[in-house]
């Protein structure tokens, strides 16, 4: 059965293929070094501020739904689409919010690259501080000119964990906390953190082969220690109820 | 690191097509994956010097290429540039589509209904055209686990095609 099923389904494939002509390799060098002055362009103000995310060993993006707008106020009424549910980020932009110069520099550097992913461009200026992590990390919502909601990690000057960037969709109930983790190397634990709604109390997880249980405050959650588990976390709401995100998805 | 890149420019000649066809069941147009083959390339390329042996270097590279597929279908590459993605966990985020469903809607039923896991070996299987030992390479899986999903998929789909083809066929008639 099964020589001549693996023809039948081989054939049945083959016939989703489509013709494919080889770029040559010259095409892939050019943009390694694109990719390369970049990451050398991001490398010098690292010495201010940003150090660089090469070494980010694992990224898991929950991206979600465009949620609606409330309480849109005037002056950031096109930060609300983006932080939507984000009560810590629905505020005038005051001193706390800049960012660095250096660090805002070099995201508008890198916009002048954006790679028509669809992401959009970074808004340094939406910038919105949100909390300060105990190991002196800050965490920051930033919206994109597509309204995306973009969660930046900066690390403590001098510190080998830099910054990290992800964004995704606005959140939503069922897609309710962004999900990243970065570890620059081997011998750091990783930090797995996210910026959540405000209904949700607290995230889920297993570490380690234990459940550990990462309270909310100011809607963000953070947690350093292996995080194997993290693809499958439990969000836990105000009222008592539970949804389980597969990949930063609710599978209820 | 001389020897990485030649190995690199080796990998991008004899797994293209695989690539772009894994490519394409994430970004749903060969133009896409095209081009997230090439930045899959380039990043990998970019970055040789992080590879640390923890396996093959075509499994690496082919994770970064679906990574680098997966973020031009979900929009979420980092705005601030290049996010390396090479581990095993990123490929859970992958639930490849049929590039053209409609010259063959009862194939793409019956893959519709496999298990995420089965169907990325079955499209990395038949789709891709990759032996179990490369598949198990891209996912950081054991090739014995390849075998008893893809054994597990083949017996699904087959049970399935066999219904989807009778439906059609009672249509036609």
């Amino acid at each position: 059965m099964t020589d001549g099923l693996d023809q039948a389904l081989s054939e049945r494939f083959a016939l989703q293929h489509d013709e494919l002509s080889m770029p040559d390799f010259a095409d892939v060098l050019r943009r390694a070094t694109q990719i390369t002055s970049r990451t050398e362009a991001r490398k010098r103000p690292s010495t201010h501020r940003l150090p660089a995310t090469l070494g980010v060993r694992r990224v898991l993006i929950a991206a979600v739904a465009v949620a609606a707008l409330v309480g849109v106020g005037v002056a950031i009424a096109t930060s609300f689409g983006a932080f939507s549910g984000i009560s810590a980020a629905q505020h005038p932009q005051g001193p706390a919010d800049k960012l660095d110069p250096a660090l805002a520099a070099a995201i508008n550097a890198e916009n002048a690259h954006e790679n028509g992913l669809g992401a959009g461009k970074l808004l340094p200026d939406s910038a919105r501080f949100i909390r300060q992590l105990a190991g002196g990390e800050r965490i920051y919502a930033l919206s994109t000119t597509t309204n995306m909601l973009c969660v930046l990690l900066v690390g403590q000057p001098g510190s080998n964990l830099g910054d990290a960037t992800s964004c995704g969709d606005p959140l939503s109930q069922n897609e309710p906390t962004t999900i990243t983790s970065v570890q620059p190397d081997s011998a750091t634990p990783p930090l797995a953190y996210g910026i959540a709604i405000d209904s949700v109390a607290s995230v889920s997880f297993t570490a380690a082969g234990q459940e550990v249980t990462v309270p909310v405050k100011d809607n963000v959650w953070a947690y350093q220690g292996e995080n194997s588990g993290l693809d499958a976390l439990t969000v836990h709401f105000d009222d008592g109820s539970t949804a389980l995100l597969h990949n930063g998805v609710s599978t209820s | 690191v001389n020897d990485l890149e030649a190995e690199i420019e080796r990998i991008y000649r004899d797994r293209y097509v695989a690539l772009c066809r894994v490519a394409a069941s994430v970004t749903g147009t060969v133009e896409t994956a095209r081009e997230a083959v090439q930045e899959g390339f380039a990043l990998a390329f970019a970055h040789r010097a992080e590879f640390r042996g923890e396996g093959p270097l075509e499994g690496w590279v082919s994770r970064i290429v679906l990574r680098a597929a997966l973020d031009t279908r979900r929009r979420s590459a980092s705005s601030l540039g290049v996010v390396l993605d090479e581990t095993r966990e990123g490929t859970l985020l992958w639930t490849p589509e049929l590039p053209h469903a409609d010259r063959d809607p009862a194939l793409a039923a019956a893959v519709g209904g496999l298990p995420s896991r089965q169907r990325q070996i079955v499209f990395l299987r038949y789709f891709a055209d990759l032996t179990h030992a490369q598949v198990a390479e891209i996912l950081g899986i054991s090739p014995n686990t390849v075998s008893a999903a893809l054994h597990q998929a083949r017996t699904a789909l087959a049970r399935q095609l066999e219904q989807e083809d009778a439906h059609a066929q009672e249509v036609q008639q």
